[in-house]
């Protein structure tokens, strides 16, 4: 047998041990659930491994399930920018400049329906055709808030709360900050994962020349560049999934909100539960019209502008795109705005 | 000779992620999991993955068969930059085992 090298042999233990050994033991963990659910005797424990496990699957499968449909629209429209559009197009109009650049990334975030996550794999895709960091950063962070698909749902759905409009508001105006404040690093390189620099005289570029005038051939270019964009996200998606999903159930249910305390109770518990719940920015506001007991106004606020602009499944995601100090300076950001926007209204709200 | 058996595996991951998702569609797990505003999302997805599978294994074969320029981005992966690794299709096991096994 070969001696594998020290990079060989972690990526065989990532990508093949590990998600193995998971889901054997997560295989075995259900079977287990299922045997003590159907032949249990002792009543408590029955139903303690019944709520554990159904909330850990709820959990995970939820986030999964509403992140999947958003990361293949993105893959697609990833996939199309790399095969239709030139680095000229897309530094046109994608511009280094500051304002044209933040409203070029604004107006894809609200027309291209990609939604929360999928924004992510089309600013790569964007980023590696040479488009402006701050441009794509808005794009990536005014999507879920502001994309025209969530939004036509969400109206024809029975009603949206003032506390939605808000959220739109703060969402956006975050969105165009970080970017204007990205807009200040002279060496934007820094602040871009290796994986999303821009290339030139890439071999997708060559093998688009080779393809060009042959329309069959790129359709279909395009639909396997779809599915690779899409698997290569759809692993951290479930990485991002597992470890909320298991935080979730670890989390003492008088956490999980609407907690009808104080102040901070409130802002602590629904901040956490965005963060942690990690649901698309549809399913935010889903949770809080269609739970059973009214949510206080400051967790409702808390809870839908946090989840718009940050939760585990999005952080690990942004890693795919930008540096890890880029990510901290945007949850640090996220979280502060969030406490404030809870502040704000908690305060004026006791006067 | 080229190494088609990635995509190939793929092909094979998006065909079971999409009848996957279309089994719990058919016998409405995927209520139990995902508010009912957002299921109509979900079926679209699990039949573009099987479309999906199905465009992956045909570029394999016509690679195969043909000198023409590959479908399979082979130039793309050679951009990564050296030293990053990406998560492998196993991964993928884990929502479905999840999804069937779990009460």
């Amino acid at each position: 047998m070969p001696n594998l090298s020290r990079s060989e042999k972690a990526s065989k233990w990532i990508n093949v041990i590990l998600p193995m050994s998971l889901a054997g033991g997560l295989a075995l963990i259900g079977i287990l659930a299922r045997t003590i659910n159907t032949l249990g005797t002792n009543e408590v424990l029955t139903a303690a491994v019944a709520d554990y496990t159904h909330r850990f699957a709820v959990g995970f499968e939820r986030i999964f399930l509403e992140a999947v449909p958003f990361l293949l629209l993105g893959a697609l429209a990833a996939s199309v920018v790399e095969h239709y559009f030139s680095t000229a197009e897309v530094e046109k109009i994608f511009s280094k400049r500051l304002i044209p650049g933040i409203a070029a990334g604004l107006l894809t975030g609200v027309i291209l329906p990609v939604g929360e996550g999928g924004s992510i794999l089309l600013a790569r895709a964007l980023l590696r055709k040479g488009a402006a960091l701050p441009s794509m950063v808005v794009m990536m962070l005014a999507a879920p808030a502001l994309n025209v698909l969530p939004l036509a749902i969400l109206l024809g759905s029975g009603g949206v709360s003032a506390v939605f409009w808000l959220r739109i508001g703060i969402g956006a105006v975050f969105a165009i900050i970080f970017g204007i404040l990205l807009s200040f690093e002279n060496q934007p390189e820094r602040l871009i994962h290796g994986n999303s620099l821009h290339r030139h005289g890439s071999g997708i570029a060559q093998f688009k020349e080779a393809v060009s005038g042959n329309n069959q051939n790129r359709s279909k270019a395009v639909a396997v560049t779809t599915a690779k964009e899409f698997l290569e996200f759809t692993p951290y998606v479930i990485v991002a999934a597992l470890i909320a999903a298991i935080l979730q159930t670890i989390l003492p249910v008088s956490w999980i909100p609407p907690v009808q305390g104080g102040l901070a109770g409130q802002i602590g518990s629904s901040g956490l539960w965005a963060l942690l719940s990690s649901q698309s920015n549809l399913g935010d506001i889903l949770t809080v019209q269609n739970s059973a007991i009214s949510w206080p106004v400051v967790s409702q606020a808390v809870f839908l502008t946090l989840g718009i602009m940050l939760d585990a499944k999005l952080v690990v995601l942004y890693l795919r795109v930008l540096s890890r100090k880029a990510v901290f300076y945007m949850t640090v950001l996220a979280i502060g705005t969030a406490v404030l926007t809870g502040l704000v209204i908690g305060i004026q709200g006791m006067r | 000779m080229e190494n088609k058996a990635p995509l190939k595996f793929s092909a094979l991951a998006l065909a079971i992620l999409g009848l996957s998702l279309l089994q719990w569609l058919w016998d409405g797990k995927v209520a139990d999991y995902t508010h009912p505003q957002l299921i109509f999302l979900l079926f679209p997805v699990g039949l573009i993955c099987i479309i999906l599978a199905q465009v992956l294994l045909s570029a394999a074969g016509k690679d195969r068969k043909t000198s023409s320029p590959p479908l399979t981005d082979a130039g793309e992966d050679l951009d990564r930059a050296p030293g990053k690794m990406d998560l492998g299709l196993l991964w993928l096991a884990l929502p479905l085992v999840i999804g069937f096994l779990f009460p």
